[in-house]
């Protein structure tokens, strides 16, 4: 019985070893964690769970970062309001920019927020040393000056019209982080902002929990404690919100579909995202203009919006959505006709010679690779789409499923599908995708577009500050890109969110592709309202 | 040599050998085509940063120095107990693993200890009652978990037992609303990944230990013992158990990957905020410094699991005595 009672033993320690390391991972818990009575507890399940909290590094780079509040923000229909700014003035040269502050907002360690954090933060993101993925809006930045301590003025060394915008990043507290790296600083787990809510504690990979800051300028949120709880995978998250366990969540359409009920109810946000078949202008056979919208009219985008988003999104032509403010209706639009593109192609000289179904030309086929991100069944289901509808007008695609990495060399001559999102202003990111100083650098330009009138178009929008002159500018931009199709854009995507019929207060906001605590539903989480 | 000694002996080997995987995982991990920058920026956020700025913030991760010299910097830093700054958040990556490792550490530590009850009890209970109903249902089911995927019989199990009976929590360590900690919620909480991930890990120990009794069950001083009259408990127990043990104990010790493996898929669909959902993140975003870490961590996890398993021999088998002489 000797090696029974060593097992024995053996087990014993095993399990005591096991229960020790019980309340070090688990039982810690905070002051501010303790509940009050009859508390207003709402969960909600975002997509992704994010590295850190520090607006600098670019978290919450469009607003609704919860903890932090920027000088502008983004109302209902993105049109941009005061936040931390009570007014501001835009000199008539469209340089220099003069904010004054609201002079009733504390930081919520009770500090008082003045101009300084505010030239702080903006310093900070133009740091080469901190490499702030908002660097690149600051560039224009001349000098940033502190009037008094409710004043700020900022000076461009041109105009740049979205630049207002780009104020809706938070502002940091300059008195916490004055002196320490702000890459490593602990305060991007843990931090102090002027928002609605207060931070209260971050469990990697479990949950971040908040607390309503009783002192908000804009009032006391609605309810008590938000719980977010991080739940990677989608089904899971599905069954946490039919259960009850958690109140609202990102979902895929095809299982938000599945959440409704009686207590569910699903929320379509419109996104800015569109999808597109990226046709690289170094590769000879995609310089014809023919070939290109040919395939336009050649692919079915309201099947692959009803059959493969589930009904959740619209048709593209061009990369602005029907309810973006510049959309210009007069572009040209490619509705679903395959006799029109086999006449496109013929007039290009295409024909099935060999009667193999697929054309030719000089002896040589119609016949490409698309390239698309394999992780993503999304794009997989409309690269097919893709390949079987430009099958029926004699166009061979040949699809290669890859890693982002194994495509990056090859998409300067292999078609690719792409998703960008134009949400806020038009400028982000069509200048980077069709301008032609950007060809040949990263992910900027994939098409290789070369236009002289739309690299001009693009340096008007950006440096034109009346909104009905930039309107004009950005419609002939629309025109040009939806002629000739450099991309040749299939669909605008919504997101579905489900959330329990007991939130009050949600509203949509249109979004990007982001799938953060700080857009979405999520946007406006200090005005929702549970009922008693 | 005595005991002390020959632990020493073999604890001495567990260095050199992590010093070999540490240079493989370190090559292996640069060899992926994921640039570090663009996955912890964003691809288009990293295309809309000038190279100057760019590089700035390679240099800053000690991406500009040779392969050779990123290794050595890396291993005179571990010396310090400084495993590197995490890119993506910033912080110590010894500090973003060591806060993971707890969840990780209950719910492989429950999944291990239900593979070793469940493949002893099972294993020598189908060798006993060989070719019996027992024995063909144990087969049969050992062979259906062993070839259903695990994320499939998470999925399927938290379906019936969560959704359909109402009876356990769907994920997590803790309900979310839940403020403070208690050992009875987590107690609910684990029996599913537990459950799951013993149900896929132990079939193949059950069958390796049944065929490891058959064996020995035929063997003379078995047909021996049963002559003399001694008692069949004893027989099973104390004589075919002991000796059936001794490769079940190596494969015991192996079976670490295999749980860190089933970790990885059942930490994600549970949403276990263990180390195994660490990794997958980590790697698919090219955190070199948590990859490594994590890499080196799973790597003193398996040889200890070996190194235990050769201690414990000596106490299952009086043959082995400090470097395999008999007495």
């Amino acid at each position: 019985m000797k090696f029974w009672k060593k097992a024995f033993y053996l087990t014993g320690i095993l399990l005591v070893i096991l229960l020790a390391s019980l309340p070090a991972g688990c039982g810690k818990q905070k002051e501010a964690a303790t509940p009050a009575a009859k508390e207003k507890v709402v969960v909600i399940a975002p997509k992704y769970e994010g590295d850190h909290l520090n607006p600098v590094l670019g978290y919450g780079r469009y607003g609704g970062s919860k903890f932090f509040n920027g000088l502008v923000r983004f109302d209902e229909n993105l049109n941009l309001v005061p936040d931390l700014a009570e007014s501001w003035e835009v000199s008539p040269d469209g340089k220099t920019y003069t904010f004054k502050l609201r002079p009733d907002v504390k930081w919520h360690d009770g500090k008082e927020f003045t101009a300084h954090d505010v030239k702080f933060t903006y310093e900070k993101i133009r740091d080469p040393n901190v490499a702030s993925p908002l660097k690149p809006f600051f560039d224009f930045v001349e000098e940033i000056t502190v009037v008094d301590d409710h004043t700020i003025k900022i000076q461009l060394s041109k105009p740049y019209a979205p630049f207002l915008e780009k104020l809706v990043v938070g502002i940091v507290p300059g008195h916490l982080l004055e002196g320490k790296d702000i890459k490593t600083a602990e305060f991007n787990q843990h931090p102090v902002g002027t928002g609605p809510f207060k931070f209260v504690e971050w469990k990697k990979g479990e949950k971040l929990v908040m607390v309503a800051n009783q002192e908000y300028f804009r009032g006391k949120p609605k309810i008590d404690r938000v719980v977010v709880s991080f739940i990677p995978d989608e089904n899971t998250r599905l069954l946490q919100v039919t259960k009850g366990e958690v109140d609202a969540a990102f979902l895929p359409p095809k299982l938000a579909a599945k959440a409704q009920s009686e207590k569910i109810k699903i929320y379509t946000v419109p996104t800015g995202e569109w999808c597109g078949l990226g046709l690289p202008y170094k590769n000879p056979l995609f310089q014809d203009i023919r070939l290109r919208q040919a395939i336009a009219y050649a692919i079915d985008k309201q099947a692959v919006v009803d059959r493969i988003l589930e009904g959740k999104g619209e048709p593209a032509s061009n990369p602005l959505r029907s309810n973006h403010r510049a959309y210009n209706p007069e572009a040209k639009k490619y509705p679903y006709d395959p006799e029109k593109a086999k006449a496109l192609l013929a007039g290009a000289g295409w024909r099935d010679t060999n009667n193999d179904g697929v054309l030719e030309k000089a002896g040589k086929p119609l016949r490409f690779t698309l390239l698309y991100a394999a992780d993503d069944v999304l794009r997989k289901d409309i690269c097919t789409a893709v390949k079987t509808d430009l099958k029926k007008v004699g166009v061979d695609v040949e699809l290669a499923g890859l890693s982002w990495d194994q495509i990056k060399p090859r998409m300067d001559t292999d078609a690719t599908l792409f998703f960008w999102a134009t949400v806020y202003d038009v400028d982000d990111p069509n200048y980077q995708i069709w301008h032609s100083q950007f060809i040949g650098q990263g992910w900027n330009n994939p098409a290789c577009y070369q236009n002289k009138k739309v690299d001009e178009l693009l340096e008007k929008g950006r440096a034109t500050l009346e909104e009905g002159e930039r309107k004009k500018i950005y419609a002939e931009l629309q025109q040009i890109l939806a002629e000739e199709q450099p991309v040749v854009f299939i669909a605008h995507m919504d997101h579905t969110y489900a959330a329990s019929t007991r939130i009050k207060g949600i509203k949509v906001q249109p979004e990007g592709h982001s799938g953060y605590l700080t857009e979405g539903l999520w946007w406006n989480l200090e005005e929702w309202e549970l009922p008693e | 040599m005595d005991l002390g000694r020959y632990i020493f002996k073999r604890g001495s080997q567990l260095l050199p050998l992590l010093f070999g995987i540490s240079i493989l995982a370190f090559l292996l991990i640069h060899l992926s085509p994921v640039d570090p920058v663009e996955a912890c920026l964003g691809k288009e956020e990293a295309s809309l940063l000038a190279p100057e700025d760019l590089a700035g913030l390679r240099a800053s991760w000690g991406l500009d120095r040779p392969l050779y010299g990123q290794y050595f910097i890396w291993l005179a830093h571990v010396f310090q107990g400084d495993f590197g700054i995490s890119h993506l958040s910033g912080r110590p990556a010894l500090a973003v693993i060591a806060e993971r490792i707890p969840a990780t550490l209950v719910l492989m530590g429950t999944g291990y200890l239900l593979v070793v009850v469940l493949s002893i009890y099972l294993g020598v209970t189908s060798a006993k009652r060989q070719d019996t109903f027992f024995d063909h249902t144990c087969t049969a089911l050992s062979f259906i978990f062993y070839s259903t995927p695990n994320f499939w019989l998470a999925l399927i199990l938290v379906y019936l037992f969560s959704v359909k009976l109402g009876l356990l929590p769907v994920c997590g360590m803790a309900s979310p609303k839940a403020l403070t900690f208690s050992l009875p919620e987590l107690g609910r909480h684990l029996i599913l990944p537990a459950a799951v991930l013993a149900l896929s890990t132990s079939p193949w120990y059950i069958r390796f230990l049944r065929a490891s009794m058959l064996e020995v069950l035929a063997l003379d001083y078995i047909l021996l013992a049963r002559a003399k009259g001694l008692p069949e408990k004893m027989i099973i127990f104390k004589h075919a158990l002991r000796n059936a043990l001794l490769p079940f104990l190596t494969l015991l010790g192996l079976a670490f990957p295999h749980l860190i493996g089933g970790a990885v898929v059942i930490e994600t669909i549970f949403a276990w905020p263990g180390v195994g959902r660490l990794l997958v993140e980590s790697a698919l975003r090219a955190d070199y410094p948590v990859v490594m870490g994590l890499t080196f961590l799973f790597s003193v996890f398996v040889l200890l699991g070996n190194f235990l398993a050769d201690i414990a021999y000596l106490f299952v088998d009086p043959r082995i005595r400090y470097g395999g002489e008999a007495d």
